[in-house]
């Protein structure tokens, strides 16, 4: 059952993005439909899939297939150009700075994973964050963090104060720095009073906390990973979870049955006990999320439907890539379906 | 964990602008008693009393609705200059929901006009004009006035959030006109009953 909450829509004077939010309205009207999704996920190979492509707004700067990384640098060019639209509109750049930080965060996971590993994950770096990729894959390199901005500095200190050997685990590597990153973020957007934006943040935290719950109740791991490799901030308290993990996977819904994540959790742990995937599990959270967004579309004016496009143009561009990568490795279209959101579908 | 709620600078502008006609009517209030009492005495600043107060009323009534209409149209034009950046094939349906929170305006000037010219003041002939007249026609600008600068602010954010729509499905403009003129309403019952109330002042 859907809390009051779920209903309840931020009361904003804010009119100061009146020109930004009109803008952006325009711009919606070109975000990818259900059936521009469906055409891609139906074409037959990737020539199909790029003409396609070329049909949609994406049109303009559809590369030629010479090199499949020139489709990752089109995607990054599409999201960087989306980013630094908001932050032009954008009347408050503490807020939306944070999702430049977003892409620090993540390159930050990369790197140091791949300083751990000794492997060159320079590929894989965002070029959208508000720290060039480059000088963020030195400092890692020398080892000297001084001149990186303090959110990133504090996060290293913090990986190295758990761990200071290079024995960390990738997983608890990626647990601490979204712990991090969650902290750091909460407390920006409290300090600004976005209720929109904490709305999405406590979602995003509580879903990711359930994948990991479910993912260890899944592979029977130790009880005390609990401990460490869930996020604080979330709707539900990191105790809620532990004192589910003598539970059975079948009794999780039920027990769930009181927060907004009961129906998601039902049919994602059906699917994960029939066929053994997560597939249906992630593809649920994607649209939890997606579709919290769509409140911003019933908002007038204020920052939320900039910050809204920014995440929803996230998700269209990851779909993007997915469908791209199954076209590339010649996957059929029920298992390209399985992976993208419902909402596209 | 609680959250602070963001200043909204917006809602304070507005209260501000009501704070400020609220001085200003009782300045004129206390203004036109001083003199009230000094036409009893016979001083010469009692002829200033009624003639002051129908300027009072002209001013209140076009300043008002006008910074309402002014606000009004600067939310539905901002909005409609943010769509027009991306796509100018809507500029025309734009243009009706950017113009419709203009009319206050121009309900207010009729106002303060009328007010202007049936106290006399445009023909020089206010020497007939009494205390009690010039208060009857600075009460008689009020409707206008306040329905015309909340209204005007409000329709503002009904033809923006109008505009938003057309630019999602311009053939739908039809529905948010109508509902901008939902709240014009309004403002058209401010400024019949000020013209009603006028026509009862002098005969």
């Amino acid at each position: 059952m859907k809390q009051l909450s779920e209903y309840r829509l931020p009361f904003t004077y804010n009119t100061h993005y009146a020109y930004g939010v009109g803008r952006i309205r325009a711009l919606e009207t070109r975000l990818l439909r259900r059936h521009d999704i469906s055409r891609l996920v139906g074409a037959e190979d990737t020539d199909a899939f790029l003409r396609i492509l070329g049909e949609t707004d994406y049109g303009e700067t559809v590369p030629s297939l010479s090199d499949p990384d020139h489709f990752e640098d089109f995607l990054s060019g599409h999201m960087a150009s989306t980013l630094n639209l908001i932050v032009h509109l954008s009347k408050n750049p503490e807020v939306t700075d944070l999702l430049k930080m977003r892409s620090d965060y993540y390159n930050l996971k990369i790197l140091l994973k791949g300083s751990i590993s000794g492997r060159d994950m320079e590929f894989f770096l965002s070029p959208s964050g508000q720290v060039p990729p480059a000088v963020l894959l030195r400092a890692i390199r020398d080892e000297d963090v001084g001149h990186l901005p303090g959110y990133l500095r504090q996060t290293i200190q913090t990986i190295e104060g758990f761990s200071p050997s290079d024995e960390i685990e990738p997983q608890s590597l990626d647990v601490l720095v979204d712990k991090a990153m969650f902290s750091h973020f909460l407390s920006v957007v409290m300090k600004v009073g976005m209720m929109f934006l904490w709305g999405w943040l406590e979602r995003e935290i509580d879903l990711l906390n359930i994948k990991t719950f479910v993912r260890l109740l899944w592979s029977q791991q130790a009880p005390e990973l609990l401990k460490t490799n869930l996020c604080d901030g979330g709707s539900l308290a990191v105790e809620f979870y532990r004192m589910l993990q003598e539970e059975p996977l079948d009794g999780l819904p039920q027990r769930f049955g009181q927060t907004r994540y009961a129906r998601l959790l039902d049919e994602g742990i059906a699917s994960l006990q029939t066929k053994g995937s997560f597939a249906r599990l992630e593809q649920l959270c994607d649209g939890f999320l997606i579709t919290y967004l769509g409140r911003a579309r019933l908002t007038t004016f204020g920052l939320e439907p900039l910050m809204a496009y920014v995440l929803i143009k996230e998700y269209e561009i990851k779909a993007i890539r997915t469908i791209f990568t199954c076209k590339w490795n010649h996957l059929p279209p029920e298992s390209i379906q399985e992976r993208l959101p419902d909402v596209y579908l | 964990m609680t959250l602070i709620p963001s200043k909204q600078k917006e809602y304070t502008m507005t209260k501000r602008t009501l704070f400020v006609f609220v001085v200003v009517f009782f300045a004129v209030t206390l203004w036109a008693s001083v003199s009230s009492a000094q036409q009893m005495t016979g001083s010469s600043w009692a002829l200033l009393g009624p003639v002051a107060l129908c300027i009072a009323g002209a001013a209140v009534a076009v300043g008002l609705a006008g910074i309402g209409s002014a606000i009004g149209i600067g939310y539905a034009g901002q909005t409609s200059l943010g769509a027009m950046s991306e796509d100018t094939a809507n500029f025309a349906r734009y243009l009706m929901l950017t113009a419709l929170p203009g009319t206050q305006g121009i309900y207010g000037f009729v106002i303060g006009f009328l007010v202007m010219l049936w106290s006399g003041i445009f023909g020089g002939e206010t020497a007939t004009l009494t205390i009690q007249e010039g208060w009857q026609f600075f009460f008689s600008s009020i409707p206008v006035a306040l329905a015309g600068f909340l209204s005007a602010i409000h329709q503002g954010r009904v033809c923006a959030a109008g505009v938003e729509m057309t630019a999602k499905k311009p053939n739908e403009v039809g529905k948010a006109l109508v509902l901008g003129v939902f709240v014009e309403f309004y403002a058209v019952l401010g400024f019949l009953m000020s013209i009603i109330l006028l026509t009862r002042i002098r005969g």
